[in-house]
């Protein structure tokens, strides 16, 4: 294997090197993107980064089927950007990437932003019309995958499509990299506020929006949360239970511990027992997780115990973390969880409760870097203890959402987006989320429009009405979707048609999704334009039990 | 068909969550046909101890059918009985 020393770069891309200690000794607080060269391209500057700082034999990434040094992972990385410009993918097309968290998924992520083309990760657990809508609406020209799914999604109906890679098979990925040429394969001269890569984030009719990001966006984020914030190093290990087409679980696999140079795991566990038993094997040091990782290591903790002796740090984000599991999970594992939120359009967390200044139940302060306000409906911060409107200003907000001008108009305004969540401040500055401005909610860290799940219970031939809502007991359990039902007339609610309708429900909608308590009303309440008033179905019901 | 004890119970706490008795068969498999997640493994795995009174962990990459959930529930009863006896 070919070493990938300084002088061995290739001199088109000779100007990242001199910038990387340029750009490292200048980054404070404050305006980030300024202080990066104009011509900035985001994969040569993390990956060159580390082989600058002597990082060349140090293990970047740990995965079952091989670990990768930074050295190793600079040369795939450029193989990448070859076998792909070899293939026909050029500046600013797209990649679409269908895969598991794996090597194969990382080399072609780092390497489609270093020839300038824009790698669009695709979640493995989207729906069939999910991922063929990704596709269609990315206009992606090249998809890498698997041979399950390229059977799954057969025929691929997207025209813009050209070539399908596969990991598995004759000619995998990775059989084609090693092909390619060990020598260094010059990076584009991309410009720092250029588009980078692509996330798809559920819209609120179910289909999901391409949130464009810049070359930038990543060096904002490590600097103003991994460092600044969570204090991540050299010698860290991160493991992520958010996957890499996640905003978060991209931030902590992908960019974070390579702007640090530390290392990371790259996993498919999504079983519990699977998480335990990779955490006793690779030691992490640093766990990103969401609230239903928290609860379900809690649930089984005296079936198989965790140990936590190698975690300094745990993370938990996407959605409220439930104060009841943070002091469940400190009386058992003597470890505070950090608790934090983000968004994909701001590529990661900007409020975190920071080490050492933990405040359970809420999502903590505004991370360096960002200015986080509770506004009323004129725009006026609100006073402490007030409901209001989440508003963000930071520098690594997204480009907009790709052919979505009225979605994108609707949250930016300048370097401001208004997120959707209602929040309300303490007097000590610490932010609680109270609720959602529109329907949605999440559950699993996931978005879920209530429509979707309406539209299906609609098609039950003997469902008149229904309200889908998110129910959490105010905060300490964790959300659950809950459907109210009236019956068209002349049908009796019997525990049998509850259980029928549980079951049609399942068998429609992605797992996660299905409602997992079905009430039967007589009826829901209405606004004064007779649409049913979700927000109002929950409290409507307490109410008449009340009475 | 399995109509052991196990296999009944296994059956009765994946109808509690939710999936039609036809579906549930001796080579059914946890992921690809049901879909099960992660906190629905968790939810089995709480309701085998509840009712039987084993820890058992699903575990594993490899996704599993019902009668494999099976082997591994009347495993652990094994394990549990013996060593019950010897204490």
């Amino acid at each position: 294997m070919v070493a990938l020393g300084r002088t061995r770069i290739g001199s088109r891309s000779g100007y990242i090197n001199r910038f990387i200690k340029h750009v490292s000794r200048k980054i404070m607080m404050g305006h980030i993107s300024e202080q990066l060269p104009k011509t900035f391209n985001v994969a040569a500057y993390l990956l060159n980064g580390n082989l600058e700082r002597g990082n060349s034999q140090k293990v970047a990434f740990f995965s079952r089927q091989d670990n990768y040094t930074y050295e190793q992972l600079s040369q795939r990385v450029q193989q990448a950007a070859r076998l792909l410009t070899s293939l026909g993918l050029e500046r600013e097309n797209r990649l679409a990437i269908l895969l598991p968290d794996s090597p194969e998924s990382v080399f072609a992520f780092w390497g489609a932003i270093w020839l300038g083309a824009l790698p669009v990760p695709i979640n493995t657990a989207s729906s069939i019309e999910q991922a063929q809508h990704i596709l269609r609406d990315s206009r992606a020209k090249i998809l890498l995958s698997e041979r399950s799914w390229q059977t799954k999604l057969a025929p691929i109906e997207s025209p813009f499509l050209q070539q399908v890679l596969l990991t598995d098979g004759d000619d995998s990925f990775l059989s084609l990299l090693s092909q390619q040429p060990e020598e260094p394969f010059p990076c584009a001269e991309t410009a720092r506020d250029e588009p980078a890569f692509w996330l798809y984030t559920s819209g609120s009719t179910g289909m999901p929006k391409g949130v464009i990001h810049l070359h930038q966006s990543m060096v904002i984020c490590a600097e103003n949360y991994a460092k600044a914030t969570l204090g991540l190093k050299p010698d860290d290990i991160t493991y992520s239970v958010a996957k890499i087409p996640f905003a978060y679980g991209l931030g902590n696999t992908l960019f974070m511990p390579l702007a640090v140079g530390a290392s990371t795991v790259l996993s498919d566990a999504s079983n519990v027992f699977d998480i335990i038993a990779d955490i006793h094997h690779y030691q992490p040091t640093v766990l990103f997780g969401i609230p239903s990782l928290y609860a379900n290591l809690l649930a089984v903790s005296d079936i198989e115990s965790l140990d936590v002796d190698s975690l300094r740090l745990c993370i938990s984000a996407a959605e409220q973390l439930p104060e009841s599991i943070w002091h469940q999970w400190r009386e058992t594992y003597n470890r505070e969880i950090y608790e934090g939120i983000g968004t994909t359009e701001f590529l990661h967390i900007f409020l975190a409760n920071r080490l050492g200044e933990c405040k359970p139940g809420t999502s903590g302060r505004p991370v360096i870097g960002y200015d986080v306000q509770v506004v009323d409906q004129n725009g006026q911060p609100c006073p402490p203890g007030e409901i209001g409107d989440l508003v963000v200003s930071g520098e690594s907000l997204m480009l907009g959402y790709w052919n979505r001008l009225t979605e994108t108009r609707e949250v930016l305004w300048g370097n401001t987006m208004h997120t959707g969540d209602k929040y309300v401040q303490d007097g000590s500055g610490y932010f609680k989320f109270v609720g959602r401005k529109d329907d949605l909610f999440k559950v699993n860290g996931q978005w879920i429009s209530p429509l979707e799940i309406e539209d299906i219970l609609h098609q039950h031939p003997q469902i008149l009405e229904v309200a889908v809502v998110p129910e959490s007991d105010e905060g300490e359990k964790l959300t659950q979707v809950v459907a109210y039902v009236s019956l068209k007339s002349g049908k009796e609610p019997t525990s049998e048609l509850g259980t029928e309708i549980y079951q049609f429900a399942k068998q429609r909608l992605t797992h996660f999704k299905a409602p997992k308590t079905l009430r039967f009303v007589e009826q829901l309440p209405r606004t004064a334009t007779g649409k049913i008033h979700r927000k109002s179905v929950a409290d409507s019901q307490k109410m008449a039990l009340n009475n | 068909m399995n109509t052991s004890k196990a296999m009944n119970k296994l059956k009765a706490i994946l109808i509690d969550l939710g999936i039609p008795r036809e579906s549930l068969h001796d080579d059914t498999l946890l992921h690809r046909d049901l879909q099960l997640d992660s906190t629905e493994i968790v939810e089995i795995v709480l309701g085998l101890k509840q009712n039987l009174g084993i820890k058992v962990k699903l575990g594993g990459r490899k996704d599993l059918t019902l009668a494999q959930v099976c082997d591994r529930i009347e495993a652990e009863m094994l394990t549990q009985s013996q060593s019950s006896h010897v204490s």
